[in-house]
């Protein structure tokens, strides 16, 4: 049988004999819509094991554009973020259980690998439904969530790069040049227009590249997106292509931008907070308190406003890939759309320093 | 020209697509298609806007990077620099700009030229106190600009 792209029969006869020794049976399929490009769907596996019978629920991740031009992607390969995965579980980090990474392409359409399905959403900081929850969730001090992001982001740090071997292993002394080199380079490629605002933001770059003291595992894509949460529970870290070796404080920097916040076009009503949930000099402070780390706040703002500059890339990219013909996405031609927001964050993050 | 302004058929396809269509696929077990049709009717939206606006936001654009010219040159006389190079930068845009393209994404191409030329001047020809001097109106320029193309999809607060 074949539910949308995933054929639940291939997945059943090839789960057959890796999950357990029996028949395995697969049900109750359904897709997500996290990660734009790798597929993602949810199942329950179920099998019978010394006449007990066994349900699992998990969720599949598949490559299915192996064949795409990645020289203006800076996602890992769909290995590298299972082994990542791996390690930070390992450690302790509250990433979803691994379960099996199998490279047979020809049981979902490409590589796969298989993790636990953990309770909660991600919330979606642009819908202002899901930021008032954060809301309440920051007022409210008995929520726990804020807390517990701060624990997730530590333990994240927690990591040491030769822990994660996948990884390509960066010495911190060239950890900044590494990341502007690469996003200079993609965003010159692909720019659609000169924007003379970005062009001084390099300039800013160049010319206040910070010192970085230690690398660990860095997530990447750290925000409140990209966590599971109950209404007051944290229950996982998603989503690990953009793991990397780096400066720990990239990471809060990320989680601080407007953009996570909930900003699009319009400011958001509480820019104080980090991904709309944490008031950033708490979120700092608490860091520090849990890391033994000091949080120098000219690298974290240096790194917010390179996360800017990043996910400013990603939606000039994602617009020359529609303009190319590269792909018919709708979400590429939108993603022009977040461009304005994200230089009106770059320009404030220089103008101090550049008049 | 047919008889419908195209931002208004955007306007309205926008409204259907959100309205009547994702409805029709919410639930039915494809997030992905659902989260497809939920940016069709936003892009949709925004290309409204964009048709209804950005001829007024370019000529706004034009008019504050004249001003701007003719600020940084005032703050050049005042930072007693040379800087051949700006001053050739600040002269030849606004030679430019006296006769813009009547196209509008030739004309907003031109505002993008003379100011990243005029920065890049700066860069290459200031330092400290006068560079700060000299950039800051041409800084004005960009956020007009930004707060142009906001305004122009959709932003309605002052921030």
């Amino acid at each position: 049988m074949t539910d949308g792209d995933v054929s639940t029969d291939a997945l059943a006869a090839y789960l057959s004999g890796e999950l357990a020794d029996g028949v395995v049976e697969v049900s109750d399929l359904q897709y997500h819509t996290e990660g734009w490009s790798r597929q993602t769907v949810s199942f329950t596996a179920t099998w019978t094991e010394g006449g007990d019978e066994t349900a699992r629920r998990l969720v599949a991740r598949v490559d299915t554009d192996e064949d795409v031009d990645r020289s203006h992607d800076t996602r890992n390969d769909i290995e590298t973020e299972y082994r990542t995965m791996e390690a930070a579980h390992e450690a302790g980090v509250p990433a979803p259980e691994p379960v099996l990474y199998a490279d047979d392409e020809s049981v979902l359409g490409g590589a796969f690998f298989l993790v636990e399905h953990l309770a909660g959403d991600a919330p979606i900081t642009w819908d202002p439904r899901d930021r008032q929850q954060l809301y309440e969730a920051w007022d409210d001090p008995e929520n726990a969530l804020p807390s517990q992001f701060v624990d997730a982001t530590a333990a994240v740090h927690s990591v040491p790069p030769e822990a994660v071997p996948s990884l390509e292993q960066t010495d911190p002394a060239e950890v900044v040049d590494r990341e502007l080199d690469t996003y200079e380079r993609i965003y010159e490629e692909t720019k659609l227009k000169q924007e003379p605002a970005v062009q001084e933001a390099l300039r800013w770059f160049r010319a206040n590249k910070p010192e970085i003291p230690e690398t660990t595992l860095v997530h990447g894509d750290y925000r409140i997106g990209n966590v599971l949460v109950t209404e007051d529970e944290l229950t996982g870290v998603l989503d690990w292509e953009f793991a990397r070796v780096g400066d720990p404080l990239y990471d809060l920097g990320y989680a601080s931008t407007r953009y996570f916040s909930g900003k699009l076009i319009e400011p958001t009503e509480r820019p104080e907070l980090a991904s709309a949930l944490v008031e950033r000099e708490w979120f700092y402070d608490e860091y520090e308190k849990r890391t033994g780390r000091t949080v120098d706040r000219d690298r974290v703002r240096y790194w917010q406003a390179f996360s800017a500059f990043t996910m400013m890339t990603r939606g000039v990219a994602g617009a020359h890939r529609y303009q190319e013909g590269e792909t018919d996405g709708v979400r590429s031609a939108w993603f022009q759309y977040i461009v304005p927001g994200h230089i009106e964050d770059l320009l404030a993050a220089v103008e101090d320093d550049r008049t | 020209m047919p008889y419908l302004h195209p931002e208004l058929v955007l306007r309205r396809f926008s409204a259907f697509t959100r309205e009547d269509v994702r409805p029709s696929v919410v639930g039915e077990g494809d997030e992905f298609l659902e989260a497809q049709v939920g940016s069709m009717s936003s892009t949709l939206d925004f290309l409204s806007r964009e048709l209804d606006g950005m001829r007024g936001a370019v000529e706004a654009q034009h008019e504050a990077l004249l001003e701007a010219l003719n600020d940084a040159d005032r703050a050049l006389d005042g930072v007693d620099a040379g800087a051949p190079g700006v001053r050739t930068a600040v002269a030849d845009g606004r030679d430019r700009l006296a006769n813009p393209p009547a196209d509008v994404y030739d004309h907003e191409k031109l505002l993008l030229e003379v100011s990243s030329d005029a920065l890049a001047a700066v860069e290459a020809e200031l330092d400290g106190e006068a560079a700060r001097a000299v950039r800051d109106p041409l800084y004005e320029f960009l956020r007009v600009r930004v707060t142009a193309q906001l305004e122009m999809l959709g932003r309605e607060s002052d921030d």
